[in-house]
């Protein structure tokens, strides 16, 4: 733990920049195309039932990190070990960030450039941030989430009036049930951007007053999955669920269709600087995980972290897969079905199961 | 301690002046800006021949000179190849700059090809970055790709901005067609129907219409327009829409901006033009028995432009019956679409997807047979046509009494 304290607008920007990061930009669509909106406000539910199992921990150990109410919880041995394999899950899950926000960058506009320069560059600036301490990331959040929600603003004004929203590109709804809406929903979407949100759980003890910590989470979660559902189903609208459902890319595919009076148009810069800013926020927070959980185990300084974990993750991220639809294909097969299920949800329930128990136990001698 | 800052700071400089700018820094004197494609077929080698418009910057600055160089404002470089890409990098021979493809404007399919199909075609322009999905199709109408965007238009300097100039204003003034985007296209290929694209047309003669000369003259040896709309069937060109055919499915699309519709006063034919204002369409479908019905309802407003014959439009009952006949004419017009259609058993009005949104279930058992079902399946059209100003003057100038008195 580092000196450090954030309001709850700090700690609401963080999570609002976070749940949107690449979630905005990424087809989460899945099985329930058309009624992907759907899919994203009822995994938004389950969302907010991880969130108050983190909060709920938070609470009881109100001035330890995730690793350290892990130690607290399980012992020191077993806690060790938690500790070192949620470290290696947090920095493998932020190297995909920044393993996909490079993809993205390259397939969309920088062509040419080698995927390796563009993460080293996005590396730098995060272990910069990182590397002088979380009340500097939260400060920066403040200030990119209003950029953020100008950019989103502006975008939505100009594919308005671009009139190229078709709503009925939203129909059929539900044309084969509820089911494949709820397989997108869970686990799909709840852990991907939702699950994620565990990582949140190493910067809530920076909390000024740790009672906002609940309404607060509650707040971010529920905006941006308003938003991400908001968005996707203007995507949907505008590309037509079978372009949305091919692309790689269909926030940006949606923006190069913007013409207003043949004057605004190629308006791409746009999407491209909110990828950037939200993967920044994603890589930056996760990265911030995976220091502190490193720093707990190791008793290091938390932002003498920065440099090894962040190279660590850059390394990570290049060696991850050879090709987009190996990438792809772990992202389905592994991580949102695996790996962030047991992080983002098994671990802390059973953090949960065995605190009540030892509380009992405790009381009872 | 202060020398070695300075040194610092002046590092940081000069690596920040080096490194800025892009990985692969285009110049744009190393560019060549591609406005129009045009897509052929060789039938020797069946290999594609594409050409590309290239905007020569020189000749299209205007200066204070008055602009306009010796040459011409375009360049026609073609490239052949198994795909579209490698005809693109094949025509590197040829062409001293990189062909560029950000600022592509149109794109025409030569009508063989079309006949041939166009499934294929459009995998290069959804996977490349530079061109957009709102580049204009067209299918040039009794000839290849080449002589159309090869032919020099005046009023407008650039080729490309003369067509898609040309399909902007008929679209919005005579809405005999409407702008097909790439993105259309695709839609129409994967979607439950098929695509539908505006035809262009060359007329007089292609070779006068590549030499500088053809815009020297006041009326041009070599002319491009825009004609009618291609209508496909599995992705091959089955035939053309033109005039009424067209318009129809404007309306049935809820494309219509504005046209001129023309009317019948007692028995001189044709004698009262209405100009349309707005128009909107919408489109039902009920299941009857299984079977889908599709309802078009229009809703048009309109102005009387033209009057050649002595009625008295301050008469409520003369616009009344004006409005009836107008509504009769429409209703006309929208029938030939479906019909010419219905003919092709080519779905191009979007029927098969109003079945998807309407009945998803329905759709899942009749959809291997749509074509069928949709060949024969019932249109029922309604049409609200309301006139709303008789412009200028109300009665015409030439009153029925005095026509007689001025005849006798």
């Amino acid at each position: 733990m580092e000196k450090a304290r954030i309001n709850a607008n700090q700690l609401f920007a963080m999570i609002f920049l976070f749940e949107i990061g690449t979630a905005i930009v990424l087809p989460v669509g899945f099985a329930s195309v058309q009624s992907v909106w759907m899919a994203i406000l009822i995994a938004l539910v389950f969302g907010i039932g991880l969130y108050l199992i983190y909060d709920y921990l938070y609470r009881e150990y109100p001035n330890l990190p995730l690793s350290g109410y892990i130690k607290a919880i399980l012992g020191k041995p077993i806690g060790w070990v938690v500790n070192l394999s949620l470290l290696l899950f947090l920095i493998h899950n932020d190297a995909r960030v920044l393993r996909e926000t490079s993809e993205l960058l390259v397939t969309a506009s920088y062509d040419m450039t080698p995927l390796i320069v563009i993460s080293a560059l996005m590396i730098v600036a995060v272990i910069y941030v990182l590397s002088k301490g979380v009340e500097v990331i939260a400060r920066v959040a403040e200030i990119y989430f209003l950029i953020f929600l100008f950019l989103g603003l502006l975008g939505f004004i100009f594919i308005l009036f671009s009139n190229i929203i078709e709503i009925k590109n939203l129909f059929p709804l539900l044309s084969k049930g509820w089911k494949p809406v709820f397989q997108a929903a869970f686990p799909r979407i709840t852990m991907f951007p939702f699950g994620e949100t565990i990582s949140i759980a190493t910067i809530l003890p920076y909390l000024k007053k740790s009672v906002t910590g609940r309404k607060t989470g509650i707040f971010a979660l529920i905006a941006s999955g308003l938003i991400l559902s908001f968005s996707h189903a203007i995507e949907i609208c505008v590309l037509g669920p079978d372009i949305y459902a091919r692309s790689t890319f269909p926030l940006f595919l949606m923006i190069t269709r913007v013409n207003i009076a043949d004057f605004v148009q190629r308006m791409d810069a746009f999407v491209i600087l909110a990828l950037i800013i939200g993967a920044f926020f994603k890589c930056a927070i996760h990265m911030y995980a995976a220091m502190s959980v490193a720093a707990d185990m190791f008793h290091m300084e938390i932002r003498k972290m920065a440099l090894p974990v962040g190279i660590t993750i850059l390394v990570a991220s290049i060696m991850l897969a050879s090709n987009w639809a190996q990438f792809l294909a772990m992202g389905k097969e592994v991580i949102t079905s695996i790996l962030i299920p047991i992080y983002g949800m098994y671990l802390p329930i059973f953090l949960v199961i065995v605190h009540l128990i030892r509380k009992r136990l405790f009381k009872k001698s | 301690m202060k020398a070695k800052r300075v040194m610092l700071y002046l590092l940081i400089l000069g690596i920040m002046i080096s490194l800025t700018g892009c990985w692969n820094g285009r110049e744009l004197t190393k560019l060549a800006f591609v406005l129009a494609m045009g897509i052929d077929r060789s039938p020797k080698t069946n290999e594609y021949k594409v050409s590309f418009q290239v905007v020569i910057p020189g000749s299209v600055a205007t200066g204070i000179t008055g602009g306009g160089g010796t040459t011409t404002p375009v360049v026609i470089y073609t490239g052949k190849g198994n795909t579209l890409f490698s005809a693109i990098r094949n025509a590197s021979k040829r062409v001293s700059r990189q062909l560029f493809f950000a600022h592509l404007q149109l794109v025409v399919i030569g009508e063989e090809l079309a006949k041939q199909g166009i499934q294929d075609l459009f995998d290069f322009f959804e996977r490349s970055k530079e061109p957009r999905l709102t580049t204009l199709v067209l299918v040039a109408r009794g000839s290849e790709a080449k002589p159309i965007i090869s032919t020099l238009t005046s009023l407008e300097k650039i080729p490309a901005n003369s067509v898609s100039g040309k399909i902007k204003m008929s679209s919005t003034l005579l809405s005999e067609n409407f702008g097909i985007e790439i993105y259309d296209v695709l839609r129409g290929l994967v979607n439950e129907g098929e695509p539908i694209i505006n035809g262009v047309k060359l007329t007089g003669d292609p070779d006068k219409g590549m030499e500088k000369s053809n815009v020297e003259k006041t009326r041009s040896a070599a002319e491009v327009i825009i004609q009618g709309m291609a209508i496909f069937k599995n992705g091959k060109l089955k035939g053309w829409l033109d005039n009424g055919e067209a318009r129809g499915t404007t309306w049935i699309l809820n494309k219509m901006k504005s046209t001129i519709v023309e009317l019948d006063c007692k028995k001189k034919k044709n004698s009262i033009g209405v100009e349309i204002i707005r128009s909107s369409t919408e489109l039902h479908v009920e299941v009857k028995n299984g079977e889908p019905l599709f309802h078009i309802h229009i809703k048009e407003e309109g102005n009387l432009s033209e009057v050649q014959c002595p009625i008295d439009l301050s008469n409520v009952t003369v616009i009344g019956d004006l409005e009836k006949d107008w509504e009769i004419k429409t209703k006309s017009e929208v029938m030939s679409a479906v019909k010419a259609a219905q003919k092709e058993k080519s779905d191009f009005l979007g029927f098969g997807d109003a079945v998807k949104r309407a009945d998803p279930k329905l759709w899942e058992k009749i959809k291997t047979d749509w074509s069928g079902i949709f060949a024969t399946s019932k249109v029922d059209v309604k049409v609200d046509a309301y006139i709303r100003r008789a412009g200028m003057r109300l009665k015409p100038y030439m009153s029925e009494q005095k026509q007689k008195e001025k005849r006798q």
